[in-house]
């Protein structure tokens, strides 16, 4: 293909460009795609400390973003489950007023910042610096939020600007090591069951100063007394003043501690054993269930009903 | 020539589109001082943890995530550290927001407007996740003031906790639903397909409130969000807009 005209060429280069220019442009409606790691990170440490760890922040969507940074203090949500609960904005700022909040920096490249911009499909390395001075002996619980900024809108409609936030939960527990407190104070499972699987209800609450992570075993035997099952419990973060439901380590849901046997008969016994701690203090309770297969059971009636109804016809003819 | 100058055109335009609009291979890495490209492998670009009493370092190049210790303290960082399952687990939590611009058009009297937009979570080595909702102010015009208040549903009973049916074109406000797409983790009250809320409003306190919960490590779930509004014939004329937060937050 050859086109002689140069000036042709030039403004057909120019169109190309324009073209592929308009393309390129972000759209007013794209979306914000976020990631962020670790999303957890517990801390243990005493008066003096100075604490730097790492949190890696990913823009994943393919225009620039500018990202705020926050801490936002959190309390578990009534559901027992490990979701968080934000407190209020006047609650929030009350908090914030403490000195250990005050003590916290978020540093890009040991430059304190307040926030954070990520090309597309950008990642970086933001520190959370903790200097811990205070003697007391507590937990503090917080969020660092990257939250995307507000951009003014230039559309000439009504519309709503939506913003994405992404969290990574920290857990500070400050001084010398405590003996776990708390109290098992919830095993139970329904009493009877046709088939399983069979779940189990598993709370403890931690009276204590400082997050526990209990570990625990539910021992299954049947009604001879031997050992039929065994479900290991996950190691959950059960934070002060708070109950938690402990889910099973697959967890496949996260409430109940999930026996996966399909066929049950007969009486059984559950035997729960939990720490709170590797020095204690341990709990055991024990509780018993009942399983039938009723349908199962309907069957097999049914089957032996229809058997003797033919065999005794069977028998009348043959007299 | 007409035709060869349009192929030409077409040509030229389709080779700076693929120079410009190309995804970086998953494998490069480009950097200066302050810029990086993402890699494939989120851990080599971190630091380690570290510290002392009134010492401070740090080790670019070492994995964020891991178990460190010294006298006075212990860091864990990332759940396969405190809790020990599935290591091969990706450590990133994700969240996405498909649509940031919620465009309504110009809106009309007792012409309820829809829109909808996806939100999805990849929970990576958590074991569980919310995402929050809540808006800054209602849709206010910056011009007049005017706003468009949070929609009370048909029978005048809906809140930002508390779910309605919305039906009637002659119900105004602006509120949200939550459609189950991938997993069933939307808030309860969303179970009749014309069940609203109101988002929660930050201007008057309004405590934050979940629209997604769920667990389960290394999954990915999705919802779908419909944003309706509808004015009244006495809504005063004007650009109304407000701003929504979505924060995604693992469980601990």
């Amino acid at each position: 293909m050859k086109i002689k005209n140069l000036k042709l060429k030039i403004l057909a280069s120019v169109i190309a460009c324009i073209l592929a220019s308009i393309h390129v442009s972000p759209a007013s409606a794209e979306g914000i795609s976020l990631g962020i790691s670790p999303p957890l990170i517990k801390i243990k440490a005493k008066s003096p400390s100075l604490i730097s760890t790492p949190i890696i922040i990913q823009n994943l969507s393919s225009s620039s973003v500018t990202l705020e940074m926050s801490l936002e203090p959190f309390k578990p949500k009534n559901s027992e489950n490990g979701t968080l609960e934000y407190y209020s904005k006047e609650e929030r700022e009350n908090m914030l007023k403490d000195p250990f909040y005050k003590a916290i920096t978020l540093r890009e490249q040991n430059t304190v910042v307040t926030e954070v911009q990520l090309g597309p499909r950008q990642e970086k390395t933001v520190v959370l610096s903790l200097d811990i001075s205070t003697e007391a002996v507590t937990d503090y619980y917080f969020s660092v939020l990257f939250i995307t900024k507000d951009v003014e809108s230039v559309q000439k409609n009504s519309d709503t600007y939506a913003k994405a936030g992404i969290a990574t939960n920290v857990l500070v527990s400050l001084g010398t090591d405590t003996k776990p407190q708390g109290h098992l104070s919830e095993f139970s499972s329904p009493g009877f069951v046709e088939v399983g699987p069979l779940p189990f209800v598993v709370k403890v609450t931690n009276t204590g100063e400082n997050v526990i992570a209990p570990t625990g075993t539910i021992y299954i035997k049947n009604m001879f007394g031997q050992l039929v099952g065994k479900v290991d419990l996950q190691q959950v973060n059960i934070l002060k003043d708070s109950t938690r439901s402990i889910p099973d380590k697959n967890n496949s849901t996260n409430t109940q501690a999930v026996w996966n046997e399909e066929f049950l008969l007969g009486q059984y016994s559950a035997e729960l054993a939990v720490d709170l701690g590797p020095d204690g203090p341990s709990y055991r309770k024990k509780i018993t269930f009942l399983a039938f297969p009723i349908k199962l059971g309907l069957g097999i009636v049914v089957a032996l009903f229809l058997f003797f109804v033919i065999r005794s016809g069977v028998k009348k003819r043959l007299k | 020539m007409k035709r060869k100058l349009i192929t030409f055109v077409l040509l030229q335009s389709t080779f700076y589109n693929l120079l410009f609009t190309a995804s970086p291979v998953g494998a490069l890495t480009m950097s200066n001082s302050n810029y990086k490209l993402q890699m494939e492998n989120l851990n080599t670009a971190a630091g380690k943890s570290t510290g002392t009493n009134k010492k401070l370092s740090l080790t670019v190049g070492e994995s964020a995530i891991g178990k460190y210790t010294n006298s006075n303290f212990t860091v864990e960082s990332g759940f396969q550290y405190i809790y020990p399952f599935k290591k091969s687990t990706s450590s990133t939590f994700q969240f996405t927001v498909s649509d940031t611009t919620i465009d309504f058009g110009k809106l009309s009297p007792a012409n309820p407007v829809t829109r909808t937009s996806t939100l999805t979570i990849t929970t990576g080595n958590a074991t569980g996740y919310t995402v929050t909702t809540s808006e800054n102010k209602p849709l206010t015009a910056a011009a007049s003031s005017a706003f468009i208040p949070d929609t009370t549903c048909d029978l005048g009973t809906c809140s930002e906790s508390q779910s309605g049916i919305w039906d009637s074109i002659l119900t105004y406000g602006f509120g949200y639903r939550c459609d189950n797409q991938i997993a069933t983790d939307c808030a309860i009250g969303f179970l009749q397909t014309s069940s609203y809320k109101q988002f929660a409003d930050a201007s008057k306190s309004e405590t934050t409130q979940s629209i997604m919960t769920g667990s389960g490590q290394s999954s990915t779930k999705s919802s779908k969000v419909t944003y309706k509004v509808n004015i009244s014939s006495s809504q005063l004329p004007g650009i109304y807009k407000n701003t929504i937060t979505y924060i995604a937050a693992p469980t601990f």
